[in-house]
C-alpha cells in the first residue's frame, strides 16, 4: 500500500509538466524531477533558493506585488506566457500557471507552480509569423508594382497630352519676347517666369516619363568622376549656389567600370540637387569618390537584391550636406515614389525613386545617414568587376 | 529675295498659327499649315516647300503615313522633313532616322531651336 511519501515521490518522478512550491516568502521548497531537467540543475541546487533564480530576466515581472496579490485574492494564475531560465543563461518559453495552498494562517501558505515548456509551439508561431510577413510583403510588392505600371501608363498618356499644349506655351512666349525685345522690368520679369514655369512643367512631364520607362542601360566602360564633373556642371548652370560651398574630394585613377553615363549622371544630379534644397539658405556639399575593398558584407536599405559580400571591391560616391537632415519618420518614406517633403516648388518626388531604380540595374547600392540638425550623406556602393581588378 | 518656304503639318491649330508667326518674323520665311495630313499632302504639292514640319502622331492620318506616301510621290520625295512629336518614343527616333533619314525632334521645343534645325535641315540640302 503506498502511504503520503510514496505519492509524493511519484508525482515528483512522473509528473511530465515542470512544477514547484514556493513558500510565503518566496523560498523554493520542492521541485520535480521535469523541472530540474528543464532549467538544467541537479537535484538540491534549487531547494531553499529564491524563487527568482527560475525566471528569466526579462520575467520578473510576473512577481511583482500586483501578481502576487492577485494569487493570493483569486488563489489561481492561469496559462501565462513566461521565460523560466536555465542554469546556463538560456530562456525557455512556457505556459505558467499557479495555484495558493492555504494553510492554517496566513505565514502557512504554498504556491504551486506548473509550467508547460512552449518552445516547440514557438518555433512554429515564429515560423508561422515569419511566412505571414514574406506573403504580406509579397502582396505589398505586387500591389505596388501593380500601382506603379498603372501610374507609368497614365504618366506616358498624359504626358503626350501635357507636351502639345507646353508647346504652345513656350512658342507664344518665345513670340511675344521677339514682338517686345526691349521691355524690362515687370514685363520681362512676366515672360522669364512663364518660360521657366512652362520648363518647369515640361522637367515634371519628363521625370514622370523616365519614372514609366523601364529603360535598359546602355553601358560602356566610363569614368566616375567625369560623369560626376558634368553631373556637377549641369547643376551648377541650373541653381544658383551663393550661399552654398562646394568641397571635392575625387581620387584620382580609380578604376573605369561598365555603367549608363546618362542614367548615372541623372542619379548624380537628384543627389546634389537634393543636398542643395536639404540647405535652405547656406551650407556645404562634399563630394567624395574612392575605392576601397569591403571589410565586411553590405546590406542595402531598399531590402531587396542589393548586397556585398566582404572582399568585394567597390566604387564609393558620397555626397553629403550640412542640411537639416532627414527626420525618422521621413526617412522611411524617402525611396517611396511621389514622396516629397519640398512642397509645390519642390521636385516631383520620384527623384530618389528613379535614381535608386537606376543603382539597382547596376547592381550597386544606396546607402544614406542623416542625422537631424546636421545632414545627410548618400553613398552610392557600385561593383569593380574581377577582371577590372586583374587588368589594374 | 527667294523666301524659304516651310510648310506645318500639326492638328495642333494654335501651335501651327504660333511656329507660323515665329518663323515670319524673319522675313526669309514664307510659312503654311495644314491640320491633317491628307490637307498636308496636297498644300505640299502645290506649295512645294523646301521643309516640311510633320507632327507624328494626328488622328485620320500619321505622321508616318503622310511621310510614306510622300517618300512615294515623286512630287513629294526630294522634300526634307522634320518629324515632331510630343512622344519621345525610340520606335520612332529610329523609323524617323533609319528608313527616311529625316530629324526627329520632341515636343515642347522652343522656337529659336525649331528655326536652328530648320536651317541646319536647309543648309544640307544646299537651300539658303
Amino acid at each position: 500500500m503506498l502511504d503520503v511519501k510514496d505519492i509524493r515521490d511519484s508525482l515528483n518522478k512522473f509528473i511530465i509538466d515542470p512544477l514547484m512550491v514556493v513558500d510565503g516568502q518566496k523560498n523554493i521548497c520542492m521541485v520535480n524531477e521535469a523541472l530540474r531537467y528543464l532549467v538544467g540543475y541537479k537535484e538540491g541546487e534549487l531547494v531553499g533558493k529564491k524563487v527568482e533564480i527560475i525566471f528569466a530576466d526579462s520575467e520578473k515581472s510576473l512577481l511583482k506585488k500586483s501578481n502576487v496579490e492577485k494569487l493570493i485574492g483569486t488563489g489561481t494564475i492561469l496559462n501565462i506566457e513566461t521565460y523560466y531560465q536555465t542554469k546556463d543563461g538560456r530562456e525557455i518559453p512556457v505556459l505558467f500557471s499557479s495555484s495558493l495552498m492555504r494553510g492554517q494562517d496566513d505565514d502557512d501558505s504554498w504556491v504551486v507552480c506548473t509550467a508547460r515548456d512552449i518552445t516547440e509551439r514557438k518555433k512554429v508561431e515564429e515560423e508561422l509569423r515569419a511566412a505571414y510577413e514574406q506573403i504580406k510583403e509579397a502582396q505589398d510588392q505586387l500591389v505596388q508594382a501593380e500601382k506603379l505600371n498603372a501610374i507609368g501608363l497614365l504618366a506616358s498618356g498624359v504626358a503626350h497630352e501635357v507636351k502639345n499644349p507646353l508647346g504652345i506655351i513656350i512658342q507664344g512666349i518665345n513670340y511675344l519676347q521677339a514682338k517686345f525685345p526691349n521691355s524690362k522690368g515687370d514685363i520681362n520679369n512676366t515672360f522669364s517666369m512663364m518660360m521657366e514655369s512652362a520648363n518647369r512643367a515640361n522637367r515634371i512631364v519628363n521625370t514622370l516619363l523616365d519614372f514609366a520607362k523601364a529603360k535598359k542601360l546602355e553601358v560602356k566602360l566610363e569614368d566616375i568622376n567625369t560623369i560626376l564633373e558634368s553631373a556637377l556642371e549641369l547643376v551648377k548652370a541650373n541653381i544658383k549656389f551663393e550661399n552654398i560651398n562646394i568641397e571635392t574630394d575625387k581620387k584620382k585613377n580609380i578604376p573605369r567600370i561598365f555603367v549608363d553615363k546618362n542614367r548615372l549622371e541623372q542619379v548624380f544630379v537628384n543627389l546634389i540637387m537634393n543636398a542643395v534644397q536639404a540647405m535652405s539658405e547656406k551650407g556645404k556639399i562634399f563630394i567624395r569618390s574612392y575605392d576601397k575593398v569591403l571589410s565586411e558584407p553590405k546590406q542595402g536599405i531598399s531590402g531587396r537584391n542589393d548586397y556585398f559580400k566582404a572582399g568585394e571591391k567597390v566604387l564609393v560616391i558620397e555626397i553629403a550636406d550640412t542640411g537639416e537632415g532627414i527626420p525618422p519618420e521621413v526617412f522611411k518614406k524617402l525611396f517611396n515614389p511621389f514622396f516629397t517633403t519640398k512642397g509645390l516648388h519642390g521636385g516631383s518626388g520620384i527623384g530618389l525613386y528613379v535614381s535608386r531604380n537606376i543603382i539597382d540595374l547596376h547592381k550597386g547600392l544606396i546607402e544614406i545617414q542623416s542625422t537631424e540638425g546636421k545632414g545627410t550623406k548618400v553613398s552610392i556602393f557600385l561593383r569593380v568587376p574581377k577582371e577590372r581588378r586583374q587588368n589594374e | 529675295m527667294n523666301k524659304k518656304k516651310v510648310l506645318i503639318i500639326d492638328d495642333e491649330e494654335s501651335f501651327c498659327k504660333l511656329v507660323k508667326m515665329n518663323l515670319e518674323l524673319d522675313e526669309s520665311f514664307r510659312v503654311e499649315t495644314a491640320t491633317d495630313g491628307k490637307k498636308g499632302l496636297e498644300l505640299a504639292k502645290r506649295f512645294k516647300p523646301d521643309v516640311i514640319i510633320l507632327d507624328i502622331m494626328m488622328p485620320k492620318m500619321s505622321g508616318f503615313e503622310v511621310l510614306e506616301k510622300m517618300k512615294k510621290d515623286p512630287q513629294t520625295i526630294t522634300i526634307p522633313v522634320v518629324m515632331l512629336s510630343a512622344k519621345e518614343d525610340l520606335d520612332f527616333q529610329v523609323k524617323a532616322a533609319q528608313l527616311y533619314d529625316e530629324l526627329y525632334l520632341v515636343k515642347p521645343i522652343d522656337a529659336p531651336t525649331l528655326k536652328a534645325k530648320i536651317e541646319e535641315v536647309l543648309t544640307r540640302r544646299g537651300i539658303k
